[in-house]
């Protein structure tokens, strides 16, 4: 499969050391209990809850834009608890997809304008439609890909799944390239898919006090 | 923390919203004016309440609204929330009234027009139609409105609400900006 260069703005990402491609357009609350594992992309809009509890994050994965990625609670010794998110290596999610699952397995594919309620399990190599909505407390099982609104199974996945997974994620960190500096050329003005086109601008405050 | 929650009296006083004490309103939302917002309130990031006609908007006491929650009011009319309700992830209200201790799910969509009683519970990603009347303890679940009677989700609501406000008032203060 063939896979188009998206070239974005370099000033509108930030890169880490372990190749982390991370927008300042997204929100990440708590910094310090969010841990990207390397070459994972953020894209703009997305918030990240890592002040309600920790998330990890594994590598090559994607997170489109506009998503939201936060911890679900359960009563726990009559309180409330909110516990760790974790998303395996290799995982795609797409834009508007709200992701408050208890743990992501690799090799996971999610579609766009999902809901995966609190607190489900999805084992690795699974895949969810778009426009899914899962269910509070689904567990997802290996290859199966789930559909429809609640969601539920649908069909078993090939055994290669897991390899496509790979090559895809590879693939698309390794075309996800920040603009080429041509002579003059500003490269704000190239428009593309992941930068400046499809992000919603932030709505100035109307008032501050 | 940028600024600290000033008293009651002086935040009724000088600015606009009037947030009491302990409401708290993250960075990055989006309050428009004549919105009135309840003591002990919590609002994610990213949340907007805007009435483009300036009619009020009313939210009641300790609600927690979450992130990508649009409360719009296109009418003239006031539009009332509530007290103790939970509004998750990326849902938008446009109606009319909504009572207390309801949970609306997930991208749900309340339509103009609608009116929710008390204790209800809204499905993820289910949109009411225009002027229903939801009748209080109701369950609206699924693509077909399903709705089912019962004091099942206001048990489970009232017990958890509390504690999860008492969690949420302990954790983000330490990690956000507050308006």
């Amino acid at each position: 499969m063939e896979i188009q260069t998206t070239n974005y703005d370099k000033t509108d990402y930030m890169e880490t050391v372990n190749g982390n491609k991370v927008s300042r357009k997204s929100i990440l609350c708590g910094i310090m209990n969010i841990r990207l594992h390397g070459k994972t992309i953020i894209k703009p809009g997305v918030i990240v809850r890592g002040d309600l509890a920790n998330v990890n994050i594994g590598r090559l994965s994607s997170v489109g834009e506009n998503t939201v990625i936060r911890p679900s609670y359960k009563k726990f010794k009559g309180s409330i608890a909110y516990f760790p998110l974790t998303i395996g290596d290799h995982v795609i999610i797409k834009e508007n997809t709200v992701i408050s699952a208890a743990s992501i397995g690799s090799y996971v594919y999610i579609g766009k304008n999902c809901v995966i309620s609190k607190r489900c399990i999805l084992k690795d190599c699974c895949m969810i439609a778009d426009n899914t909505i899962v269910p509070p407390d689904t567990v997802v099982p290996p290859y199966t890909c789930y559909s429809g609104f609640p969601g539920t199974y649908k069909e078993e996945l090939v055994d290669s799944f897991e390899h496509y997974m790979k090559d895809l994620t590879t693939t698309t960190y390794e075309h996800f390239l920040p603009n080429p500096v041509i002579g003059g050329t500003p490269s704000s003005l190239v428009t593309t898919p992941t930068s400046s086109s499809t992000f919603i601008p932030t709505s100035s405050p109307a008032v501050t006090k | 923390m940028s600024a600290s929650p000033p008293t009651p009296s002086t935040a009724a006083a000088s600015s606009r919203p009037p947030v009491a004490i302990t409401t708290i309103i993250c960075v990055d939302c989006v309050v428009g004016e004549s919105v009135k917002i309840g003591n002990g309130t919590v609002l994610h990031p990213r949340v907007s309440i805007t009435s483009p006609h300036g009619a009020p908007i009313i939210i009641g006491e300790h609600n927690i609204i979450e992130e990508f929650v649009k409360i719009v009011n296109n009418t003239n009319e006031p539009m009332i929330i509530g007290s103790r309700n939970l509004i998750e992830v990326g849902s938008v209200i446009e109606c009319k009234s909504i009572g207390n201790d309801n949970v609306i799910e997930s991208k749900a969509k309340v339509s103009s027009g609608c009116t929710i009683g008390n204790g209800c519970s809204i499905g993820a990603g289910v949109t009411l139609y225009e002027n229903d009347i939801i009748d209080d303890q109701t369950i609206i679940s699924g693509p077909s409105l399903n709705r089912m009677k019962s004091s099942l989700p206001l048990d489970i609501h009232s017990g958890l609400h509390e504690k999860h406000l008492q969690e949420l008032c302990r954790m983000l203060p330490q990690f956000h900006n507050m308006k």
